[in-house]
């Protein structure tokens, strides 16, 4: 029987809906506080035959994926898919080189070098976000120049290293939603729309889920998207623009809480199926 | 007539207040819990015989996200 080991660190409704989808179908599972685990090469503590990566903190999970990879143990998803990930620059990058559509961005390290990029960026709004982050926290949507100037210099004085690196995307004019798609290898699971009042989306800011249905174009870009990435599970957060979708960001330990129900599908049991498979060496 | 055994669903002692935290039958290590009377955050530190030890709940942290 294939033993699923759950990386976890403060244990999310997630972290519960999965474990009891795996304890329903007798699939043995441990659950793995990385915060009490010593992550060192050989330790017998880390045997299983796959390992499910839901920390909630980005910087732990990481480290934790490469220890278990490190003794040979499938991890999903894997240290590499996480760097990638885990920062909205890199993610730009990987899938601007595969040709995945998304909104025009950059980064700058000076606020003077902000003030020109503006302008390639067609003008204010803009957008500026922590290359690192999360759950919509620290967003700031930039209406003109004096507000510019003022976020830059707080992140600069009061900002950690990773906050004095300006990532600035063009703002996109939402018709009230965004789309997350939730992917387990090629398979697009089902996709809601994200709707607010607010120009930022999230669930965790108070954003309502419905279910949004999976056509042909957000298929393709998904499946294009999953393979810049290296493929796993990944929720795809996209724009509906104008002319089409674009993806705004990727997260590797998806929260599907709220997305369970308005869809029908129960992301917790793919979620099993994907770490099955990955067990048996039938995923990349 | 059958008689009725009822188990207590855990609970545990808030170390801010000192109120009585009830928590649900599936309550796991790690999770979180608020407490209902002054509404600090809680961790579940340990589980056992239907009894909870409580701590505050870490603090968000920079990197916390999806």
């Amino acid at each position: 029987m294939i033993k699923v080991a759950i990386l976890h660190s403060t244990l999310r409704k997630e972290e519960k809906l999965i474990s009891g989808a795996a304890r329903g179908r007798g699939i043995p599972i441990r659950l793995i506080d990385i915060r009490q685990t010593i992550l060192a090469p050989g330790s017998p503590a880390l045997e299983c035959d796959v390992a499910l990566e839901r920390s909630v903190s980005t910087v732990k999970g990481f480290y934790a994926a490469a220890a278990f990879e490190a003794r040979g143990i499938p991890v999903v998803n894997p240290s590499a898919t996480a760097r990638i990930c885990g920062d909205k620059f890199l993610t730009s990058l990987r899938l601007q080189e595969a040709g995945v559509p998304v909104p025009r961005f950059l980064m700058v390290f000076d606020r003077e070098q902000a003030r020109a990029a503006v302008e390639t960026l067609g003008g204010f709004p803009v957008v500026v976000k922590p290359p690192q982050g999360s759950w919509g926290r620290l967003l700031a949507r930039i209406n003109d120049q004096d507000a510019l100037d003022a976020v830059l210099e707080h992140k600069q004085v009061l900002g950690t290293p990773p906050q004095k690196a300006f990532y600035i995307q063009e703002y996109m004019e939402k018709p009230g939603y965004d789309i997350r798609a939730f992917m387990a290898g090629d398979e697009v699971l089902c996709a809601i729309a994200r709707e607010s009042d607010h120009w930022i989306t999230n669930t965790a800011l108070g954003g309502r889920a419905r279910d949004y249905p999976v056509d042909g174009e957000l298929e393709e870009i998904c499946h294009r998207t999953s393979h810049a990435l290296g493929g796993g599970l990944l929720a795809v957060d996209l724009f509906a623009a104008g002319d089409g979708l674009l993806v705004n960001e990727v997260n590797h330990t998806m929260e599907f809480r709220n997305s369970e129900e308005p869809t029908g599908v129960s992301i917790s049991n793919a979620i099993l199926d994907h770490c099955l498979r990955a067990a048996r060496g039938e995923v990349l | 007539m059958a008689l009725e055994i009822r188990e207590n669903p855990p609970s545990g002692i808030c170390p801010v207040c000192e109120a009585r935290v009830p928590a649900p039958s599936d309550i796991e290590e790690s999770e979180i819990l608020h407490c209902p009377d002054c509404e600090t955050m809680l961790v579940v530190d340990s589980v056992s015989a239907g009894r909870i030890e409580l701590s505050e709940a870490p603090e968000l942290e920079e990197d916390w996200g999806e």
